[in-house]
Parts: structure tokens; C-alpha cells; sequence
């Protein structure tokens, strides 16, 4: 039985190490009873092919499996609340580009319609940003492990590191986007092209006239 | 706190309603599966032992080897899986004497 179904133990080594080492060699044998029990050449091919294809789905589902229960046990306390907060910092972000109406029926143009949208696009992600960032610092100087270690340690930092790169990336992004300078003058308004902005300038949604 | 019934996913039920009548290795609870639901349940290896492993967990079934097959490991009910397979079809039972009473169940699935 060594040398059978290549692929299907290919697939088998992108289990997480605990899985593989309690149930891989049952998983081949059950498959190797599946395909011996079948006469036909035909019905063998279609179940190795399904035990392939319903492989792959399920590699995904341990491996997430693996590392949520990695993290919850593993990752301290302070670092998991922290990158909630940073998720939550970043929420509302998603809030407005998605709903713009939101704060534009609300507010309409005045003043504190302005503060929300320079809160929400702009200033709560970059807080997003500085606190996974000093957590991760933090971290790394508790643990006595240099930074990049930490960052190639998916399975404890996952969260953290997806949190801080998406509030960096929405706090480098949004400041120098044209259609956000456009959207924070009006948000229902949907911007292509730079030289929009300009007309947005005009329309004096941001104070250009 | 009360229990709460039907908390089994449909193939965990399966595969415990399979380990019922006895211990079984991992082909033999597919086919089971199989003939248990007419051949609408078709389990594969990586889903199979998916199950086995939250089963497991949840101390439902227990893993045992035999002297006379030792490339296979087979699986058995504990007392605590018993009891929830026998919780769970308790419930089944009740819906579908409600369903009855209802008129709502068709006579194709009314063996049960």
C-alpha cells in the first residue's frame, strides 16, 4: 500500500502535524477499502477523485481549526484583546464606505458630519495601526524574540498581524485617494478619475469655493 | 440547565447511529452511513475523520485497536455517546409524532 494514491498523500501533508500524525494512515487505509471494494476501474476513479477534491476542503477547515485553537490557547491575553480593539477600531471605516448615507442623512454637511468621517476614515484606523503595532512590539520584547520572528509565527499572530496590516494599509491608502477627499466632501457621490476631485473641489463639498 | 436536543450535526448523527449496533473501523462506518440514509450520505475519508475527530473530542466515541486487524483502528460508542445518539433520536421521534399529528409527513419517510 506504500506506493498508492500519490496524491492523496501529498494532500495529506498539508494537515496540521497533530491531525496527520492521529488520522492520515487511517484516512489512506479507508480509502484503499473504498477502492478495493469497487469491480469497476471507472467507480475507483471517481472515488479517488472525490476523496481528492474533498480533501483540500477540509485541509482548509483543520488548518483554521488548528490555529484558532493555537491562539486561544497560546497568544496572551493582552495581545488577543488588543487586536479586538484594533478590529474594532477599523469597523467603522467599513461603515461609512459602505453605507455613506448613514452619516450624511444624520449630519447632512455641517461640521460634525465632517469630524465623523475624518474619525471614522482616518483616524480610528490609524489608532488601529499604532496599537497593534506597539502590542506586537510589546510582544516581541516580553517574549525575547526578535520582530520578524513574530510575524513569521502565523499561527499565535494571525489576527494581530492581519489587523495591523489592514489598518496600515487603509491608513496609508485613504489620505492620498482622491475619490476619499471626494467622498468626505460627499459621500454619495461615487469618484472614477482625479480630475473629478476637482469638481468636487467646485461642487464646494470641500471648501473650494 | 436543560439539555438541549439536536445539537449533532446530520453526519456526526450518522456516523453515531452507524456505531450503534457495534464497533466499526472507518470503511465499515461509510458504508453504514450509506445504507443507513438509502445512499443520499456519501462519506469520504477527510470528511469521515473530520467527524471522528470532534466526536472524539466531545468524548462521544472511543477509538480501540483489535489484535486480529491492526492496520485498522476502529471506533465504538461510549455510555455519554450512547446517550446523546438515544437524546437525539428521542427528539426525532417526538418531531415526527408532531408531524403526524400535523399531517404534514409523507408517507415516503413515514418508517421512521
Amino acid at each position: 500500500m506504500s506506493s498508492r494514491f500519490p496524491v492523496y498523500k501529498q494532500l495529506l501533508r498539508l494537515y496540521p502535524q497533530p491531525y496527520r500524525d492521529k488520522y492520515a494512515s487511517q484516512m489512506v487505509q479507508t480509502l484503499a477499502d473504498m477502492v478495493d471494494d469497487q469491480p469497476r476501474r471507472s467507480a475507483r476513479l471517481v472515488i479517488r477523485l472525490r476523496a481528492d477534491v474533498d480533501l483540500l476542503s477540509n485541509i482548509a477547515q483543520q488548518n483554521i481549526v488548528y490555529a484558532g485553537g493555537i491562539m486561544s490557547k497560546e497568544t496572551p491575553y493582552y495581545v488577543k484583546r488588543n487586536a479586538l480593539i484594533s478590529t474594532g477600531l477599523i469597523i467603522p471605516f467599513f461603515v461609512v464606505v459602505f453605507f455613506p448615507g448613514i452619516l450624511r442623512q444624520n449630519m447632512s454637511a455641517s461640521a460634525a458630519f465632517q469630524t465623523s468621517l475624518f474619525i471614522s476614515l482616518i483616524l480610528l484606523p490609524s489608532l488601529a495601526f499604532v496599537l497593534a503595532t506597539t502590542t506586537f512590539l510589546a510582544w516581541s520584547k516580553s517574549d525575547k524574540k526578535p520582530l520578524w520572528r513574530g510575524l513569521l509565527d502565523v499561527r499565535r499572530s494571525w489576527l494581530l498581524t492581519a489587523v495591523g496590516t489592514l489598518a496600515l494599509t487603509i491608513s496609508l491608502f485613504v489620505p492620498f485617494h482622491d475619490s476619499v477627499h471626494c467622498v468626505v466632501g460627499n459621500p454619495v457621490r461615487v469618484v472614477h478619475n482625479p480630475s473629478q476631485t476637482w469638481q468636487c473641489v467646485d461642487d464646494g463639498f470641500l471648501g473650494g469655493r | 440547565m436543560q439539555r438541549q436536543y439536536n445539537q449533532l450535526p446530520q453526519v456526526a448523527f450518522s456516523i453515531l447511529l452507524a456505531l450503534s449496533l457495534k464497533e466499526r473501523h472507518g470503511y465499515e462506518i461509510i458504508k453504514q452511513v450509506g445504507d443507513d440514509s438509502n445512499g443520499k450520505i456519501k462519506l469520504s475519508p477527510g470528511a469521515l475523520y473530520t467527524s471522528i475527530k470532534q466526536l472524539n473530542e466531545q468524548g462521544l466515541i472511543t477509538e480501540i485497536t483489535r489484535d486480529d486487524d491492526t492496520r485498522r483502528r476502529y471506533y465504538r460508542l461510549t455510555a455519554k455517546g450512547k446517550s446523546t445518539l438515544g437524546a437525539e433520536l428521542e427528539y426525532y421521534q417526538n418531531s415526527v409524532e408532531l408531524a403526524r399529528q400535523r399531517q404534514v409527513l409523507t408517507t415516503k419517510v413515514a418508517y421512521v
